[in-house]
């Protein structure tokens, strides 16, 4: 089954019901269950799942779920709810039609605003197997004929259908959802923030295809087999550090303390200098990785400080947001707020980087403060072995550096 | 009788007839223009960046206002020293320089450009053609001779690296037209609309003078929507802060597109 034919179907469900809307003080009882969701962009639907209770709820994204800063009622519209990101700065309002919900995903580009039509009905995606034909890892050129530029594509079956990931030089997309049947599949990664879709088709032994992002961008790919041999052009590679002297640094936490790197409980230690943001998904994804790395070498010497770049620059909007990215994560280590996010991969935001950099980007320091190691990006679970040797890429980097003493 | 032709001669803002969807994005789009702490109504300074910008009394000319602080290009980053010390800033994202002043670096590094906000000040409501859904336009799009990329202005006055996406042709307005395309990237952002910027005789007659950016939607294979509905203005209509982009050389349209976002001069 295709996403046109998916979308056809709910958009008559929901024609059919159109008529009279949930009468209630405030539509958020009338929301409460779980609902399959769509943006509709131009390419095609963008599936994802809601779970909504009261004054919560989550947006969920193949096996990954994320909850709603608020869920509200709006007043003077009792039929009508928003639920809203605001890490991302960005919401869905929908009005209740019978058992339908209809209305706009936003969010605020330096263009002006950009919405998305959405709609749900009742109900889960099913989870259908993948074809075998379309998995493995691909090789992909996207926008061949005008400015080419390498990405991997992974393509994996899970119990939940299809799954996978687009991979830059510097980092994942994020784990995409979707299917994969008769040498074609479809898959998508929304998060809140990120509206990517990625759609292909098997010609002979090339997959071509398009990656579409927000409502309109379509580019194109092409795609091979992937031989082993290196596609990419490693993170590592991509961002320079100035080695000759300690990599210092000084923020407030977001507990409102100053922490410096001339603080006592860095002296001497191996230091991870993590740099996120709350509204990067690979940085959600690399935060549990940090967390196990912190707990199993912290007696040993290592401290490990996440520098937060964040929406708005207001301190106490960000330290909010932060403070929860904390709490969700079961973070120790301290978190301080540098500044605004950049979003890309193009920001100059560290005094001894050079490169574009990467959300996040992890920098490993040793005892005496230089920097001896930086990696840009993060793979998360998606990337299946990539993510493995990655992790066993970053404990073997502290355990040589808290090996070299003092 | 000069009091019906002045009625006449005033600026159609009829958005009842749109489709809900348009008229919800226009509502949305106006909201945004009178409100954002980054529209376009906002902005005091907007120049390309070298080095150095300094703000606060005895600064920039324009900037001399605003609480002191200097904006510096590094040998590695751009940052802003300040009575609260040094920080990063990094690109594409707005910054607050204290009390109601935001500052946003936008382009690569060498060709940067340095918006500077304040408080909203007169904003306009858009005015907007009435809805026409004859010029709700299914076209073709040719593809390129050869790969080429230009430097180019966006619609908000920063250039970015456009790429040559093709010729689109359709009939509008009783008109068989070519217009040239380029994909033009939303610095910041994956997005990169394949846009139009054209002309037509409209232009100064109640439209803004140097023409209006169109995105085209894709429609599947190499047909492509173009939806004069939502021609829009570049930033430069609002406030003339914002350089105008060049008018692309071929991109005139002959008969008058008597839809989209008009010009409500000042």
């Amino acid at each position: 089954m295709t996403r046109f034919t998916r979308g056809a179907g709910l958009l008559a469900i929901a024609g059919a019901v159109a008529a009279p809307a949930a009468r209630a003080q405030d539509a958020r009882a009338a929301v409460a269950g779980e609902w399959r969701a769509a943006l509709d962009l131009a390419g095609g639907e963008l599936r994802f799942r809601l779970q909504l209770d009261g004054a919560e709820g989550v947006l969920c994204n193949a096996g990954t779920c994320q909850p709603f800063s608020a869920v509200t009622g709006v007043p003077g519209a009792a039929d009508s709810v928003v639920l809203d990101m605001a890490d991302y700065a960005a919401a869905i309002r929908a009005r209740v039609l019978g058992d339908s919900l209809v209305g706009f995903y936003r969010n605020v580009g330096n263009r002006g605003p950009r919405t998305i039509p959405f709609r749900a009905s009742r109900g889960t995606w099913p989870a259908e197997p993948p074809s075998a034909a379309l998995i493995g890892t691909w090789d992909a050129t996207f926008n061949p004929l005008e400015r080419p530029s390498p990405r991997v594509i992974e393509l994996r079956a899970t119990e939940r259908g299809l799954e996978g990931t687009i991979i830059s030089n510097s980092g994942d997309y994020g784990v995409f959802w979707g299917d994969a049947a008769e040498g074609s599949f479809d898959m998508a990664h929304f998060d809140g923030s990120f509206v990517y879709m990625l759609t292909g088709t098997l010609d002979g032994d090339t997959l071509r295809g398009t990656f579409h992002a927000g409502l309109r961008t379509q580019t194109p790919f092409v795609a091979v087999r992937s031989t082993g041999r290196p596609h990419l052009t490693p993170p590592t590679e991509v961002v320079r550090a100035d080695t000759t002297g300690p990599f210092t640094f000084a923020f407030p936490s977001v507990d409102g303390t100053m922490v410096s790197s001339d603080d006592p409980r860095f002296r001497d230690k191996v230091v991870i200098v993590e740099i996120f943001g709350t509204w990067c998904p690979t940085c959600h994804e690399s935060a549990p990785a940090m967390v196990a790395l912190y707990e199993r070498y912290r007696d040993r010497g290592l401290e490990i400080v996440g520098m937060a770049y964040e929406v708005t620059g207001d301190s106490a909007v960000d330290g909010a947001i932060v403070r929860r990215y904390r709490d969700k994560f079961g973070i120790t280590f301290p978190l301080l707020l540098a500044g605004v996010n950049d979003g890309t991969s193009a920001g100059e935001t560290q005094p001894q980087l050079a490169g574009p950099i990467a959300f996040p980007t992890t920098i490993f320091l040793d005892r005496t403060g230089r920097v001896r190691k930086v990696h840009a990006g993060f793979y998360g679970p998606a990337t299946g072995t990539a993510h493995e040797a990655l992790l066993r890429d970053f404990r073997e980097t502290v355990e040589g550096l808290l090996a070299e003493g003092r | 009788m000069r009091f019906p032709a002045l009625i006449l001669l005033l600026p159609t803002v009829a958005v009842a007839q749109a489709p809900p969807e348009l008229a919800a994005e226009r509502a949305d789009f106006a909201r945004w223009l009178q409100t954002a702490p980054g529209s376009p109504f906002a902005a005091i300074y907007h120049q390309p960046f070298a080095d150095d910008l300094v703000f606060g009394p005895g600064g920039e000319p324009g900037l001399e206002g605003l609480p002191s602080a200097t904006l510096s290009q590094g040998l590695l980053r751009l940052s802003l020293e300040s009575a609260d010390g040094s920080r990063g800033v990094p690109r594409n994202r707005d910054v607050s320089l204290g009390a109601e002043w935001r500052l946003r670096v936008t382009g690569d590094r060498g060709r940067s450009v340095v918006t500077v906000f304040g408080p909203v000040r007169e904003p306009k409501i858009p005015g907007w053609y009435a809805y026409d859904s004859t010029v709700v336009v299914e076209g073709t799009l040719e593809p390129p001779p050869k790969r080429a990329s230009r430097r180019m202005l966006g619609l908000d006055g920063v250039e970015v690296e456009g790429s040559h996406a093709g010729t689109w042709v359709g009939h509008v307005a009783d008109q068989d037209v070519r217009l040239t395309v380029y994909r033009m990237p939303e610095p910041g952002t994956a997005e990169a609309d394949l846009m139009i910027f054209f002309r037509d005789a409209t232009n100064g007659r109640g439209t803004y003078p140097a023409g209006r950016f169109l995105a085209l939607r894709p429609q599947g294979g190499n047909r492509y929507r173009a939806d004069f509905n939502r021609a829009r203005n570049p930033f430069c209509a609002y406030n003339g802060i914002f350089p105008c982009p060049a008018q692309w050389p071929g991109n005139a349209i002959d008969s008058a597109v008597e839809a989209g976002e008009r010009y409500l001069s000042p």
